[in-house]
């Protein structure tokens, strides 16, 4: 899947001693989705909960998870796209989850976003020029910005330009020499040139005219983007409908790029493109950062392109990042569950992990009821047990099969013959239950007080009570990992890593080992 | 590159510059009609200023001579049509012309300068396309040319663009005018050839009228005939024995107006409130539909029949001899079923992602809403227009067929339909006959346009020639 043949973990210090202070800084943030609706009160999707994370300026952070664990709501918060129910995003010394309108405009100047689908995000009655030149329009650029250089006095700015500020290059730079006279440079990337302007210094004032039309420089700015994606001049005036797959995506990474923003959240960007396209975009975005000194948060699913691109990972689960740190460690020396099954699920001999794969059992929980302690602990295949019950391990999986039945059931919507039975106190058993607990109670010889808790919860189920069956089962057969989500070791904060899961104790054994050896114990044992 | 084709000679006109061929065109197409053109622009403002009554009144009257002054090739100075026998020839028709050919002559050359403008326009937009447009290919291309495949779109274009040159040109186009005909009839003289005492006399256009009505089997004139009086009526006489056709064409240009302010209005509303539904959602979308819901639980009908009595004899009901106020009512209670129909799919076009990514770089609602959504809605616009116009049209008939409505003088097309129903038994069939069979004449082809508008847009839904050519190809 990669272009590059040196397909190792993690790229060589690029991250290293570039920067110590974040770009982007996010603390405690939650995203909460609330159904509008007068006449119905669900409780929220906690598609993100809590998660810190710091991406420092100029690396490329992966973010990755299956679908539906929050990774898409939490770009979407970042640009403001999503309102953050609770925690900060820091940038630039502000808190952008909690901006004016124009304040937030100015955040979304310095950040862009490149979108999963390239048939979706691009509007098709518009001409490529007029997409990528939108966001020009939108922030009528250019803001030319001016520094004069030469003589310590202060002046005041007038005309097309306003005083440059204390970060970023100046677009102009004015020197003054001795006698008054000014000499005037573009900045670089600017598609103008030093006599399209007209620039008149004295004692106390500037004055900046643009002599050329603000039209003809936007147009400029899109042939010089078009160019750097790789496209040319003559599409300027195409139509979404007259490209490929991977030319759309090109047209979408241009418009991200048109305000020249430091930071890009890459929302899976290439997981709807052919493969053979797919390496080209990865290889374009790398280039593009190494350019342009960008920085991207990569969102994905695909661990063999997070490898491949990006500095750091950062996992996530159910709205959390369990696990994080640079790509490279994390990838050799896996330490949450969960990325152990997400690794072991990388096809062929890229796979760092040698085992069978792990399989997960289930569906993540819902996103709107959480299990209370670690999110992974209803599918965790290294989950910690507790010590009061000595079961091997096909009898724990098929006690976890029960629980997870009963939490699903205490969701579902029950109808309302059940709901009668219930409170007529008659039987709402049906067979996925009594299937569930046949198997349990199959499984192995329990002894006779766990056999007891088993039957009770049944009975409560069967009774339509799951809650309580649930929490039963809960107390009874319980662990750590059911009350306690540890706090990242370092609260999210540098770029050291970081694994939520309770193994990382060293009273425990570690993940990958516990996920190992539970692995051949049920081969042994032919579950 | 088009630069290079644009010298070397265009595929449309051959010619080497044909945008100033073009140009010159239209303007030689203008030319003919600039008197009526500079009247109606000078009479427009005079109105206006009359109502507001500024200062500037009496200059204009001056401007308006002199516009009134200048010759206009499709107008009845210059073709006339009103003259008389005087037991020899035809006296004051154009070139000694029967009336009923010099009218004739009229309208097919009114018809003819119409579609020559049509053409023209049409012209103008192949010469873009091929030769200065920048882009080779818009996705409105193909709209263009599914729509010119489509027989029953291109019918109804047809049908509402003879009606609109009706409407456009009432004036020119009726053997006699409503001054004349209707409103004065009895300051007006005509000379005739009195047959019985073989000279020509003169007499009231009134009296003329009393003595050329269609009421019953005996006393009528027919469609393409003659009266007593050396007039033409190219579709007969109505009951008072004023002309139908001066009428109809009159009534076509009240029903245009209405059908056009009330769709316009609804729409206007319809799509800003749609628009505002699909951006905002939740909240905003929830009133809406409750506020439209409520609108449309009111039972129409008495509505215009409570406002028209309530209103009667204000000033906004003597704007238009009433029709302002219809169209108004019309709009107010009709925008709810297009805001409904349109808000289904701004609501769809809302979830898409380009909406998401110009709302990631900061893009202002109002920008989102008209460049983002509104193209999308557009083509819904169209079709549910032209659909409710054919609607108004019967709706505006239908009032004036039930004696509300517009104001009695005013001609229009359902007064003259319910002027004939006590004799459409007898041998004055064509007082009802001929504005009923014209009425559903244009609302088919408001609502032909309808149809091809939509399948152009939507080639999915284009079920009918699909199926017609999955039949050919068997044969």
């Amino acid at each position: 899947m990669t272009a590059r043949p040196e397909a190792e973990p993690g790229r060589d210090g690029a991250a290293a001693g570039r920067s110590d202070e974040p770009l982007v800084s996010i603390r405690g943030l939650k995203t909460y989705y609330t159904d509008s609706s007068i006449l119905s009160s669900q409780p929220p999707v906690q598609a993100v909960d809590g998660v810190d994370l710091d991406v420092y300026e100029g690396e490329t952070v992966g973010l990755v998870g299956e679908s539906g664990c929050g990774k898409t709501t939490l770009g979407r918060t970042l640009l403001g796209l999503e309102d953050a129910t609770a925690g900060t995003v820091e940038a630039s010394g502000r808190d952008v989850t909690d901006l004016s309108r124009a304040e937030r405009r100015e955040w979304q100047e310095n950040a862009g976003m490149v979108f999963q689908d390239p048939e979706e995000s691009l509007n098709d009655r518009m001409t490529v020029g007029e997409i990528v030149r939108e966001p020009l329009d939108a922030h009528d650029w250019p803001t030319l910005t001016v520094a004069v250089e030469g003589d310590a006095r202060d002046r005041s700015v007038e005309g097309d330009a306003v005083p440059a500020g204390a970060d970023g290059t100046p677009d102009l730079t004015v020197g003054v020499d001795a006698d008054g006279s000014a000499d005037v440079a573009v900045r670089d990337r600017l598609p103008l040139d030093a006599d399209e302007v007209d620039v008149t210094v004295d004692a106390d004032a500037v004055r900046v005219d643009l002599l050329v039309d603000e039209r003809a420089v936007r147009e400029g700015r899109v042939t010089d983007l078009l160019e750097r994606v790789g496209l040319n001049e003559e599409h300027f005036y195409r139509y979404p409908h007259q490209f490929s797959g991977g030319q759309r995506q090109r047209v979408g990474i241009a418009r991200a790029l048109a305000l020249e923003p430091d930071f890009l959240v890459l929302d899976e960007p290439t997981s709807a493109l052919d493969v053979s396209v797919q390496a080209r975009i990865i290889n374009l975005l790398d280039d593009l950062q190494a350019e342009l000194g960008l920085t991207y948060l990569f969102i994905t699913h695909d661990l063999s392109v997070v490898r491949h691109i990006a500095d750091r990972v950062a996992v996530m689960y159910l709205g959390s990042i369990v696990e994080s740190g640079p790509t490279r460690e994390v990838y050799a020396d896996p330490g949450h569950p969960y990325t152990v099954s997400l690794l072991s699920a990388i096809p062929g001999s890229g796979s760092p992990w040698d085992g069978e794969r792990v399989t997960l059992r289930g569906a993540p929980p819902s996103p709107r009821d959480p299990p209370s302690g670690c999110p992974f602990a209803t599918r965790c295949p290294a989950k910690i047990r507790p010590d009061d019950w000595s079961f091997p391990e096909a009898t724990w999986r098929a006690l976890d099969a029960l629980r997870v039945l009963f939490r699903t059931r205490a969701r579902a919507e029950t109808p309302t013959a059940t709901r009668a039975k219930q409170l007529l106190g008659m039987s709402v058993d049906d067979e996925s239950l009594t299937d569930a607990a046949r198997d349990v109670l199959d499984a192995a010889d329990l002894p006779p007080d766990a056999r007891a808790v088993v039957d009770d919860a049944v009975d409560d189920a069967s009774h339509g009570d799951d809650r309580a069956a649930a929490a039963r089962m809960r107390e009874a057969f319980g662990s750590r990992c059911d009350e306690e989500f540890p706090a990242p070791e370092t609260g999210g904060r540098g770029r050291a890593r970081t694994n939520r899961c309770l193994r990382r104790e060293a009273e425990y054994d570690g993940a990958r080992e516990t996920v190992e050896r539970r692995q051949h114990e049920t081969d042994g044992t032919g579950g | 590159m088009a630069h290079e084709e644009r010298t070397s000679g265009s595929t449309v006109l051959p010619t080497g510059a044909p945008g100033a061929v073009w140009v010159a065109l239209g303007v030689g197409l203008f030319a003919l009609e600039a008197g009526a053109f500079a009247n109606f622009v000078v009479g427009f403002l005079a109105d206006v200023l009359a109502t507001l009554s500024a200062p500037g009144v009496g200059a204009l009257a001056a401007v308006e001579r002199a516009a009134a002054s200048v010759p206009t090739l499709l107008s009845r100075e210059t073709i006339p049509n009103a003259g008389y026998w005087n037991g020899r020839r035809w006296v004051d028709t154009f070139l000694g012309l029967r009336p009923g050919v010099a009218w004739a002559l009229r309208v097919a050359l009114v018809y003819a300068y119409a579609f020559a403008v049509a053409g023209w326009a049409v012209l103008g937009y192949r010469l873009y396309r091929r030769e200065y447009r920048t882009a080779a290919w818009t996705p409105r291309d193909d709209v263009v040319d599914r729509f010119r495949s489509h027989g029953w779109g291109v019918f109804g274009l047809v049908v509402v663009f003879m009606f609109v040159v009706m409407a456009v040109f009432a004036p020119a186009l009726g053997p006699t005018t409503v001054d004349k005909n209707m409103r004065n009839s009895y300051s007006n003289e005509i000379s005739y050839w009195n047959a019985e005492t073989e000279q020509v006399d003169t007499t009231l256009v009134g009296d003329a009228n009393l003595a050329s009505q269609s009421s019953g089997d005996t006393d009528r004139v027919l469609p393409g005939q003659y009266d007593d009086f050396g007039r033409y009526h190219p579709f007969g006489t109505l009951p008072t024995g004023r002309d139908l056709f001066t009428f109809l064409a009159v009534g076509s240009r009240i029903s245009l107006v209405i059908g056009v302010l009330s769709v316009g209005l609804s729409a206007s509303i319809a799509t800003s409130l749609a628009l505002a539904a699909a951006y905002y959602k939740g909240r905003a979308d929830l009133g809406m539909v409750l506020l439209s819901d409520a609108i449309m639980a009111m039972p129409q009908l008495l509505l215009l029949i409570m406002l028209t009595t309530v209103l009667d004899d204000t000033w906004i009901d003597g704007v238009y001899s009433g029709g302002f106020v219809l169209a108004l009512i019309f709009a107010g209670t009709g925008w709810t079923y297009m805001w409904r129909s349109v808000r289904g799919p701004a609501l769809q076009v809302s979830e898409r992602q380009w909406i998401d990514a110009a709302k990631s770089f900061g893009q202002k609602p109002s920008v989102v809403m008209r460049r983002h959504i509104l193209p999308y809605i557009t083509g819904y616009l169209l079709v549910y227009g032209s659909m409710t116009l054919g609607g108004a049209i019967i709706a505006i008939a239908g009032l004036s067929f039930l004696g509300l409505g517009v104001a009695p003088p005013t001609p229009e097309w359902g007064r003259a339909v319910n002027l004939g129903q006590d004799y459409v038994t007898t041998g004055s069939w064509h007082v009802s006959l001929i504005p009923g069979i014209l009425i559903t004449l244009v609302v088919t082809g408001f609502n032909a346009l309808g149809d091809g508008v939509r399948d152009a847009i939507d080639p999915q839904s284009d079920s009918a020639s699909g199926a017609a050519a999955g039949r050919g190809g068997g044969a």
